[in-house]
Order: structure tokens, then C-alpha cells, then sequence
């Protein structure tokens, strides 16, 4: 049977590919829809999309700065504040239970194959693409017109190589004299990705994903949160078998990488992770940051330590 | 340190208000409506 969150996240990938007229229109979707932001990764030149990207539409306002400075002041303001209310309300329940794109890793994840955890180290690689390709780079690297490039999705976007490119270029032969380097480069690394997500459990959010990334800072101080009761805790490490992020739970609990797949509260034999939604930020005690405050805690500490982990 | 999330909650809400009363859903709508190129790798 299929779970809630599968059901969830089969739902939004259809909302946000909802634009089925396309298929015979060949042409993007032009209605009023098109100027939300979706909350997850879903490229707006993806002839079925009816939503905007919020990553694209971030880039484009920033990369539009000096041409257009308070016109697109005003859209780098509306993509702000629209980030801010879905890091808030959601945090990276996006991830788990929204976006299009993670569920599309996950159905390459059960692709038989030997299965791998990926190296803590390479987390990082995100912070370095959020601050360089969709931050820096598009305000600060403006061509002669004024206009500064959306280097993440140039560069690195595989969901813009899936959904634009490669269904643009099938829908519309026209296009196909467009191709150049830059489009096999894109090609080349949406393989990849792919290639490491039937690997390594949503190789692009672990890695790449600047929006997940962002969701994530949220996840400690946003409206959704976990807490762990660590007094009614048995220490079975069940939680932590079951991550597929291989998270250190209850440790990085509320921590940015949580997807909230929710897998460690539905299997918790005691149930002492439970969901807490409120407007208080998570305090150490939720985020399993307790060793010295109880013996209990202590005992957590020292077991994980000589965890198979 | 209590107040953050109620603090980003309005910061966001304001930055969405103003967004939207000065342009930045036209802004939007207009790129998003308009094949991105560079998104395809066609650029």
C-alpha cells in the first residue's frame, strides 16, 4: 500500500506538472499561476509547469539588479519573502513530502544496485553552490546589457536539463539547432546525478541543492519541528538505522539535512520523537544536545559513540 | 533568541507584501512565462 508521504509527494508532482494541455499546445503555461512560486525544485520552462521555480525566479530577480534595479528589487523582495514563509511554515518537509524532483531520486534509489552513504565532507558542496551560482555570481558577473546569467541553472540544474531541456527539445524539433556544448555538459551531469542517485539515497538534495539547503537553516527555528523525549528513550539506535540520511538522531534532529521523512518517529518502538509545532525555536534538549543534563543522555552519548556508525 | 521564528515569520510576510504592491509577481510571472534558456542548456 502506498504511504502518505509517497501520496503526497505523487500529488504535488502532478500539481506541479499539472499543464497537460501542453502536450498538444507545445508552449509553456502563460496564466497568472505562473507568477507563484512552487515550494519545491520544479523548472518553470517545463512546457507542463504552471508555478514558477523559486531558485530560478531568485537568480533572475538578483541577475536583473542593475538593469532594472527596483522592478526587480521588488521581485528579489516577493521571492524573499515567498522562501521565507514555505523555510517557516514547512522547512524541509518541502523535501520530504513536496518536491517533484526528490521523488524522483527516490524512485531511482530503488533501482537494485549496492547501496552507499554519502561522505559527510561533501554536504558542503551546497553552501559552495548557494553562495557562489545563486547568490554572487548572477548579481555581481553582469554582461555589457546589465543582465547577470542564473549560473545555477545554467550550470548545474538537472531538473532544467530534464524538464526544460530535454522535453523542450522533444516537444519542439525547432530548438534542437540551439544545441551546443554548454547542453551536452548539461546532459552529461544530469546522467551523473542520476547515476549516484541510484547509488547514494537523494544524492542531489545531500549534495547540490541550495533550496533544500536554505529550507534546512529553518528546520531548527521554523513552525515544524521534532523533539525527542530523551527520558523515555530505550537507546535501541532503531532511529538511527532507519535514517536513510544515515543521520546521528536525535543529535541532528531539527539539523538542516533532515528531510522530515518521518521514518524514525514511525518506527520508534516508545515513540519519543514526536512532531511539535510551534512558534519557539528547538531548544538543545530537541535537538539531543543534553549529555551533560542527564544521565540518561550521558548513557545516549556514550552508546553512539561505540555504534556501528 | 525566542523570537526568531516569529521574527522571520514577519520579515517574510513584509518582504512578500511589499514584493507583490511594487511589481515582483509581474517580474516573475514574465520570466517564468518565457522559456528560459539558459535553464535548457540552449543558451
Amino acid at each position: 500500500m502506498i504511504s502518505k508521504r509517497k501520496f503526497s509527494q505523487l500529488f504535488f508532482a502532478l500539481l506541479a506538472n499539472a499543464n497537460l494541455f501542453a502536450l498538444w499546445k507545445k508552449a509553456l503555461y502563460r496564466g497568472g499561476l505562473k507568477g507563484v512560486c512552487f515550494p519545491g525544485l520544479n523548472c518553470y520552462s517545463c512546457p507542463l509547469a504552471p508555478f514558477a521555480c523559486p531558485l530560478g525566479s531568485l537568480q533572475q530577480a538578483l541577475a536583473s539588479l542593475k538593469a532594472l534595479k527596483w522592478q526587480a528589487l521588488s521581485a528579489l523582495s516577493y521571492v524573499v519573502g515567498t522562501i521565507l514563509l514555505y523555510s517557516f511554515l514547512l522547512g524541509r518537509v518541502v523535501c520530504g513530502w513536496i518536491c517533484p524532483f526528490g521523488l524522483f531520486q527516490e524512485l531511482l534509489f530503488r533501482i537494485p544496485s549496492p547501496k552507499r552513504v554519502v561522505p559527510r565532507a561533501l554536504r558542503y558542496v551546497k553552501y559552495v553552490l548557494l553562495l557562489f551560482l545563486v547568490l554572487l555570481l548572477p548579481a555581481l558577473l553582469v554582461g555589457p546589457t546589465g543582465y547577470g546569467k542564473v549560473w545555477f541553472c545554467r550550470l548545474v540544474c538537472p531538473a532544467g536539463t530534464l524538464e526544460a531541456g530535454l522535453f523542450n527539445l522533444a516537444l519542439r524539433p525547432e530548438l534542437r539547432s540551439l544545441v551546443k556544448t554548454l547542453f551536452y555538459w548539461k546532459v552529461a551531469f544530469l546522467g551523473l546525478v542520476m547515476g549516484l542517485c541510484v547509488v547514494y539515497f537523494r544524492f542531489f538534495c545531500v549534495v547540490l541543492c541550495p533550496l533544500g539547503l536554505i529550507y534546512g537553516f529553518f528546520n531548527r527555528v521554523g513552525f515544524f519541528k521534532l523533539f525527542w523525549r530523551g527520558e523515555d528513550c530505550l537507546d535501541c539506535g532503531i532511529c538511527r538505522k532507519i535514517c536513510p540520511l544515515n543521520l546521528k538522531i536525535p543529535e541532528e534532529i531539527n539539523g538542516c539535512e533532515c528531510i522530515r521523512c518521518l521514518n524514525c518517529l514511525k518506527a520508534c518502538p516508545t515513540h519519543v520523537i514526536e512532531i511539535n509545532l510551534s512558534l519557539t525555536p528547538a531548544g538543545k534538549f530537541d535537538s539531543g544536545e543534553t549529555s551533560v543534563k542527564s544521565g540518561l543522555c550521558e548513557r545516549t552519548e556514550g552508546h553512539r559513540t561505540n555504534s556501528d556508525r | 533568541m525566542k523570537r526568531w521564528p516569529q521574527i522571520v515569520l514577519w520579515v517574510g510576510m513584509g518582504l512578500l507584501t511589499w514584493g507583490l504592491l511594487h511589481g515582483g509577481f509581474r517580474f516573475v510571472w514574465s520570466r517564468a512565462a518565457s522559456l528560459c534558456l539558459s535553464c535548457m542548456g540552449l543558451e
